[in-house]
């Protein structure tokens, strides 16, 4: 089979998509009425809203008042619920006059890299050229600093790059007239194993299942023992059952491709290297489910990925590998955290803010637009494509009896060889450390910011749901790198990218990053652990719940 | 056939199928703290003073199904203590000055602060700098005050049938909007009448008659403690000075 290759010429322009080459636009209506008829290839309704605004954006540059009321015109809305998507999703603008927008990945990864330095570098040199400022984690934390121009990656970033692509900017070089190689997403895979060698071939594939028995199915994702490798855990034979069960007129299968962990990467490389063995685990699932839509969600950050991924659907469909019987469609996200919580990203494709809903219902019962909806990440859907084709006895050879098979881990931080490295389940993280050339290693934080500092007491642990879940990313800190400077990084993305629904995580992450700020003698420990305790106990979902979980890590380790 | 019942620590509560835990609890005359709770309106779960303990977990009542034996840990001193700290919490993040506010007396946010024992808050406040709107003949809107409890979205969508209130906006910037092309409450169908103009639960939406007009220590919650008069407004119907 033929990889998707993100890093071959950009081609997307010849087929309408968002692209790096698209030259931005005054406002035009008919313009806009005809770009978004190229992205959607049908009416558009107020659920696909906004998706029509990344595109609005894309080519104008930003969602202009004039924009929004011709928006709530054909959506029978007011500007009003226009402007409340736009000031929720950060990538979306209402009014953006220079021609670029250049954000920098902020994770403490690239703040250790001298971030910093290179934003004011830059913001100095081009402030009456493009705005300057600051992002999370774009998922390039292994070849950073990164930022995104426009939304589309620039990578190894370093004060003689930030020099040139200032003087691209004095000069008002288009974008599409930038070196190709600014822009190489490296895919760095260090170690690869079954997954990372896997694949499928969808012209054997996707018949081979159609043939097969949806219980059948079910049930060997159920022996294989697989567990969903977003972070949680759940078994995902036990999640599409019951997502066969419940009675109703149609299911949906929803791709998490929103890795917002920071951190974390692999998501990214398996959508770059194995797209087509993540499209065949989703029509597993909805041969199996008895679903006929399925949607991945793309994180903002990946828009780089979108045209590639979509021109392989179309080949898929070409192929006549999707159809009736099944297809799958691209949802982009627009830059927030949340959306990676499976409630809110469902509320995101229903083109809404993404609050989280509250639980239960469970979206295999009432998921997206109130139908049965299985939600898994990318890794697993690849997991399962390759369960189906391997078997489930081949899959339980590696890994451990609770946690079978292997996992898929983005290392970053100070370590000699960061990159991806898919490990059997239960590997010990000393191994992984060893693997990856951390040979000053004091802190590593296991499975992003919502996950757990480890210091050399648990480097024996092993890597499993058991001990501590790994979620996809390893960040590596030396003796050099101080803890509390961690935990204000941490806490100010949780800040950041708190939805604001409940008030634990809305005021109390304001409170825990303004007192964080402080010089570390005058920092109240006792009154900020409680609070940081309050806001994982009380808050409505998981971002809050873990939204202290660095502030404690803290205090644990250096005020116990 | 006997009712089941749910434990609200030693206390055997009955409920109905569909009941959720505040509801239950409500109707067999015990009050559990809340704001973004109201029972003609669809439950939210986003001011968080509700939270019980189930199962070592802690959940919000007014989301929770009941369940048969299930058992609900209620009044605990870490409990009450995080329920305290849930309203500093909203006094830090907003603007609440109780002397000089028009609802001073017959605030629920205030009234809660009194019931669970709060004496000055931890949390050094935000000072937020919110737009207020004064375009509406009837109502005026002091954003600095907003807790976010949505009660006057849901009770515009589903007891008013009008879409008025929304919420946009994200974390420290979330902001309470009025669906209008200006998005000024003015332009919207918002009237006097409505049962959203007179549900905020502080002192955010505010009716431009009627305030000062009852004295101090008349006030709804002057003479009784929120845990036994409830929630409620003096204008909503069942105030008697």
């Amino acid at each position: 089979m033929k990889r998707s290759q993100p890093d071959q010429p950009d081609t997307s322009q010849a087929t309408g998509l968002l692209s790096r080459c698209t030259p931005r636009h005054e406002w035009n209506a008919d313009l806009a009425s005809q770009w978004l008829q190229q992205r959607f290839g049908r009416p558009w309704k107020r659920a696909d809203l906004l998706q029509a605004l990344i595109v609005i954006q894309h080519h104008f540059g930003s969602v202009t008042p004039v924009a929004q009321q011709w928006l709530a015109h054909h959506c029978q809305t007011d500007r009003a619920e226009i402007r409340a998507l736009i000031h929720f999703y950060h990538f979306l603008e209402e009014d953006d006059p220079l021609p670029l927008r250049i954000r920098f990945a902020s994770n403490i990864i690239e703040q250790h890299q001298g971030l910093q330095a290179l934003l004011e570098q830059l913001q100095h040199s081009v402030h009456q050229h493009a705005r300057v400022s600051k992002t999370a984690c774009i998922g390039l934390s292994d070849q950073g600093p990164a930022a995104l121009v426009n939304g589309f990656p620039l990578t190894h970033l370093n004060a003689r790059r930030i020099e040139a692509i200032a003087e691209k900017l004095q000069q008002q070089v288009p974008l599409q007239e930038w070196p190709a190689e600014w822009f190489r997403v490296e895919e760095n895979v260090r170690v690869a194993g079954p997954l990372l060698s896997f694949h499928p071939d969808p012209g054997n594939f996707i018949p081979n299942i159609r043939a097969r028995d949806p219980h059948a199915i079910i049930n060997e994702i159920k022996t294989a023992g697989l567990r969903g490798r977003g972070g949680a855990g759940f078994p995902t034979g036990v999640k599409w059952e019951h997502c066969a069960a419940t009675p109703a007129p149609q299911r949906y299968v929803v791709c998490n491709a929103d890795e917002g962990e920071p951190g974390t990467f692999k998501d990214r490389v398996l959508l770059q290297r194995h797209a087509d063995a993540v499209f065949c685990g989703m029509a597993l699932c909805g041969h199996a489910i008895g679903a006929r839509h399925g949607i991945v969600y793309l994180r903002g950050e990946y828009l780089f990925l979108f045209a590639p991924l979509q021109q392989r659907l179309q080949h898929w469909r070409t192929q006549q590998w999707l159809g009736d019987h099944f297809d799958i469609e691209i949802h982009l996200g627009a830059g927030a955290y949340v959306c990676g919580e499976e409630t809110a990203l469902l509320e995101s494709v229903e083109g809404k803010r993404g609050i989280p809903r509250v639980k239960p219902p469970f979206p295999v019962q009432h998921g997206l637009f109130g139908m049965p909806t299985v939600v898994n990440n990318v890794e697993t859907f690849a997991a399962a494509a390759w369960i189906a084709e391997q078997g489930a006895d081949a899959f339980r050879q590696s890994g451990t009896p609770q946690s079978a098979g292997t996992h898929v881990h983005s290392v970053s931080g100070d370590c000699a060889k960061p990159g991806i490295y898919e490990l059997p389940f239960g590997t010990p993280l000393d191994q992984l450390l060893t693997l990856c050339g951390a040979t000053d290693c004091v802190l590593v934080q296991v499975g992003g910011p919502s996950g757990v500092m480890v210091d050399s007491s648990g480097f024996q642990q092993p890597l499993a749901h058991e001990s501590m879940s790994p979620g996809g990313s390893i960040m590596v800190f030396d003796h050099s790198r101080a803890h509390l400077d961690i935990a204000r990084n941490f806490t100010a993305f949780f800040k950041d990218e708190s939805c604001g629904f409940c008030t634990p995580c809305r005021a109390g992450c304001q409170i825990l990053q303004r007192d964080l700020q402080q010089p570390s003698h005058r920092i109240d420990t006792q009154a900020l652990r409680q609070l940081a305790q309050l806001v994982n106990d009380t808050s409505h979902c998981g971002l809050g719940q873990t939204a202290g979980r660095p502030v404690l890590f803290w205090l644990d380790r250096e005020h116990p | 056939m006997n009712e089941p019942v749910f434990w609200l620590d030693d206390k055997a509560i009955p409920f109905r199928d569909g009941q959720t835990v505040m509801t239950a609890v409500t109707a067999a005359g015990h009050y559990i703290p809340h704001l973004c709770h109201h029972p003609d309106l669809t439950p939210h779960g986003s001011c968080r003073l509700c939270i019980v303990q189930i199962d070592g977990r802690i959940r919000a009542a007014c989301t929770t199904p009941a369940q048969a034996n299930m058992k609900v840990t209620f009044d605990t001193t870490l409990l009450n203590q995080q329920r305290r700290q849930i309203v500093e919490l909203l006094f830090a993040e907003g603007n609440h000055l109780c002397p000089s506010c028009e609802v001073s007396g017959n605030c629920q946010l205030q009234a809660l602060a009194y019931d669970l024992g709060m004496t000055h808050s931890e949390f050094a406040p935000l000072y937020p700098q919110r737009e207020t709107d004064g375009s509406h003949p009837d109502i005026f809107v002091d954003q600095d005050r907003c807790i976010f409890c949505e009660l006057c979205t849901r009770s515009a969508r589903e007891l008013d049938q009008k879409n008025i209130f929304g919420i946009s906006g994200r974390g420290s910037h979330t902001y309470l909007l009025a669906h209008s092309d200006s998005g000024k409450l003015g332009d919207t169908a918002l009237t006097e009448t409505d049962r959203a103009a007179h549900i905020c639960p502080v002192g955010c939406l505010l009716p431009r008659n009627g305030n000062y007009q009852i004295p101090i220590g008349e006030r709804l919650y002057d003479a009784q403690p929120i845990h036994i008069r409830g929630n409620h407004r003096p204008d909503d119907g069942e105030f008697t000075p």
